[in-house]
């Protein structure tokens, strides 16, 4: 009987133990979010301390407490100009509120569809911003008192017209841009037998073919070694939330370049030089730590990532990443943000107020620029002297001259339409199908044109109809 | 008088009939008081949702714009688009797949459990109940590493014996559905035991001795005196295991995200409809799919109370 009662404590201290290990599990931290950008970069140190302050600070005397919403590291963001802010308007309180990504884009919508409750100044991802040009709820910013029209010519062009509703408002104000380039492990092509200064290294990699010689001689399973994450980048390089459609709107994934870099994924696919893990995934994040990837496609914040959450912490990767542009077509963007005044939203002046100065002075873009590397979409924040510093992080590559260039002068003119971050779904599960099971590239793409064209009909007729100017 | 009295009767009678229930509530007002809670918190969350929803699949709405009466155009899409069916499909495959050997091993399990010669119940009760209390973000940490394709454990373990590694997320997906329906087990399996061991546990222990002594076997006993008890409580985690089967997401989810993996192999429907209410603001056309759903489940569970809860025991 005794020996029974004591089997029984022993199982409630077993319990115990177990669901403390259960709460412990609940404690871990959550995998990697979203693609873009979510995941807080620390202040750089690298980096020279701006040394060009001139704020133009329009209408003083404006008061009020706003509310901010976003999410991180735009908190840390805002911190980096706040005494600037501060100095010019004394008299208006900031109330910064940060939820994790999809979340404050659903606040959002929910609060633009309640007409209640919505923040005076709120932040939109660039793969979320069509959900909000084609519908009303946000501030025409062209309108007065915003006249916001002054600064466009001071925007990176592609940049304002992606918050540019079919009907010609100005939904979203532009925050950051995502010129993007392949970053490359140094020490890896070195080990390889191939050079890694990055002027050779771009130059073996300016057609697709150098790329997959190089590819093909990086890659070395047995030793755990592929040259890219997935072959898939490589369309998505050109796809980044763009070009699925002509400027009349007709599906275009199954023609020119869409089919042309599916080809050269899939030979990648079939030559095995990717590791076949999917971006963002958790393997993939170890596959990159332990130095198993050694190319990656990305956004001009990619190195942040890099230099924060995707470096292991017992290593250096300091000098050991490098840049070049992706072959044959350089202009790329991947990523960026914006900043809009919803319609309920109860202090606007103040609010524009905040934006106007957070995005459009140099001071407080490249405050943020050295705080997280939001890389501004404002051109006049390029003149400081800091983008033309080498980054030691790259092995001295002056990384920042490059993004400029692409962002000012490789970007082709190139087409976006409120449809596309359902036809980007689409058209990367087709990209995925075709490399998986090695199918004909032109077959797939006409099957994925024809789904893009029936699943975003409904939206397309809406915003059509705002185009032409009917209203219902 | 008399005639009076006559009428009023007949009227206090004839209005009677309306309003007794009318009265009841005034003369128990204080109770309905208490137990309106429910009633207000479910008209709002519960009813409103469920007929708003309604009036919404006939309409075409991104959550902003004003509503746009669009007749059945929603329905009408939805029979005939790929996807519907592709995820309708692989929900009733997993959702079959998963629970067949799931409740079966929980009510063995419940029995093994039960029998007087297992010691220390409460131990092996938590331990398979542990897995629903797991938060999804470990489940998700836990089963990443384990179906890693480069680094994972269990491909680790087939390599080292001799075994070639399986590429859990790629070809036409075919290990993705495998993939999902070992995590859907492991993570419910404790569940319905736990509701088949208290429908064993209200199985008076006589029957099983007069079984015994009539000369009856273990799987005699299992089939002649369990089973029969069992079957209202069978029944009840049938039902239950239809609406979980439809409205299967956490695991996928967790798993393979939003669009299913590769080739869709993953997509539930429960995802699809979230996919395309949240992620694009097709309101109207997610709530469209969600009275579909809601009419599958409503044929499954009477095909089921049906099939299985004939000659039912009353409870």
């Amino acid at each position: 009987m005794s020996t029974r009662r004591l089997s029984r404590r022993e199982f409630l201290k077993g319990t115990a133990i177990l669901a403390g290990s259960g709460l412990l599990a609940a404690c871990a931290p959550q995998p990697p979010a979203p693609p873009t950008k979510p995941p807080a970069p620390t202040p750089t140190p690298y980096i020279t301390p701006v040394s060009k302050v001139e704020v133009e600070a329009p209408v003083r005397g404006v008061s009020g407490k706003i509310t901010i919403w976003g999410w991180p590291a735009a908190d840390k963001a805002y911190e980096s100009f706040l005494p600037d802010f501060k100095a010019v308007y004394p008299n208006i309180e900031l109330d910064i509120q940060m939820m994790p990504y999809a979340d404050e884009h659903n606040k959002l919508l929910a609060s633009l569809a309640a007409g209640a409750g919505a923040p005076d100044v709120g932040m939109i991802e660039i793969n979320q911003i069509d959900k909000f040009v084609v519908k009303g709820g946000l501030e025409d910013l062209l309108q007065p008192p915003y006249n916001a029209g002054r600064y466009e010519k001071d925007m990176v062009e592609y940049k304002w017209r992606q918050a540019t509703s079919p009907d010609g408002r100005l939904v979203a104000f532009p925050w950051d841009i995502g010129p993007a380039t392949f970053f490359y492990r140094r020490d890896l092509f070195e080990e390889a037998g191939l050079p890694s200064d990055p002027e050779e290294v771009g130059q073996l990699t300016k057609t697709w073919s150098g790329f997959l010689e190089v590819a093909k001689k990086l890659t070395n399973p047995e030793k755990q070694r592929w040259a890219i994450g997935n072959a898939s980048d490589i369309v998505y390089t050109n796809f980044a939330h763009r070009n699925f459609f002509d400027e009349e709107w007709n599906v275009v994934v199954n023609q020119g370049k869409a089919v042309e870099l599916l080809k050269i994924a899939l030979e990648a696919r079939r030559a095995g030089v990717d590791a076949k893990v999917s971006n963002w995934s958790g393997e993939w994040q170890t596959l990159l730590g332990q130095g198993a990837i050694a190319m990656q496609y990305g956004g001009c914040w990619f190195g942040g990532f890099l230099k924060t959450w995707l470096k292991p912490e017992d290593v250096d990767w300091s000098g050991k990443w490098g840049i070049f542009e992706v072959p044959e077509d350089p202009g790329q963007n991947w990523g960026g943000s914006f900043l809009c005044i919803p319609k309920p939203a109860k202090n606007k002046e103040a609010a524009w107020a905040f934006i106007e100065f957070a995005l459009a002075t140099s001071l407080a873009q490249n405050k943020m620029f050295l705080a997280v590397d939001y890389f501004p979409a404002y051109k006049p924040a390029f003149e400081d002297p800091l983008y033309h510093e080498p980054d030691p992080f790259f092995g001295g590559q002056k990384t920042r001259e490059i993004w400029i260039d692409i962002a000012l002068n490789k970007i082709k003119p190139f087409v976006t339409t409120p449809m596309d971050a359902q036809a980007e779904q689409i058209f990367m599960s087709y990209v995925a199908q075709c490399l998986d099971q090695d199918l004909d590239p032109q077959e797939v793409l006409n099957e994925a044109a024809r789904e893009i064209e029936i699943q975003t009909a409904p939206d397309k007729e809406e915003a059509l109809k705002l185009k032409m100017g009917v209203s219902k | 008088m008399s005639e009076l009295t006559r009428s009023e009767a007949q009227r206090v009678l004839s209005s009677r009939k309306e309003s007794t229930l009318w009265r009841e509530i005034q003369r128990n007002w204080v109770a309905y008081v208490y137990i309106s809670p429910f009633f207000i918190l479910f008209a709002i969350f519960g009813a409103f949702p469920i007929l708003f929803s309604f009036y919404l699949s006939f309409h075409r709405w991104n959550g902003i714009s004003p509503m746009q009466w669009v007749g059945l155009e929603n329905y009408v899409r939805l029979f005939q688009d790929k996807l519907f069916w592709l995820s309708l499909k692989n929900t009733i495959y997993i959702g079959i797949v998963a629970h067949v050997p799931m409740l079966i091993g929980a009510l063995i399990l419940a029995f093994i459990i039960n029998s007087p010669l297992v010691r220390h119940k409460d131990f092996y009760r938590t331990t398979y109940f542990l897995p629903i209390v797991t938060s999804s973000v470990a489940v998700a940490l836990i089963f990443g590493s384990l179906y890693g394709v480069r680094f994972g454990l269990i491909n680790w373990l087939l390599t080292g014996i001799g075994l070639e590694p399986i590429d859990w997320w790629g070809g036409k997906g075919q290990w993705i559905k495998p993939a999902i329906i070992i995590l859907f087990i492991w993570r419910w399996l404790g569940w319905n035991m736990v509701i088949y061991l208290a429908g064993l546990q209200g199985i008076p222990n006589d029957l099983y001795e007069a079984a015994a002594i009539d000369g009856a076997n273990l799987p005699q006993i299992f089939r002649y005196v369990t089973l029969p008890l069992l079957r209202p409580v069978i029944l009840f985690t049938i039902v239950l295991s239809t609406i979980g089967a439809m409205t299967l997401f956490d695991e996928p989810f967790i798993l393979v995200g939003v669009t299913g993996g590769t080739s869709h192999a993953g997509l539930t429907i429960a995802m699809y409809l979230y996919n395309r209410g949240f992620n694009f603001a097709h309101f109207g056309y997610a709530s469209a799919m969600a009275y579909v759903v809601s009419a599958v489940i409503i044929v499954a569970s009477a095909l089921n109370i049906r099939f299985f809860g004939h000659g039912r025991v009353e409870q």
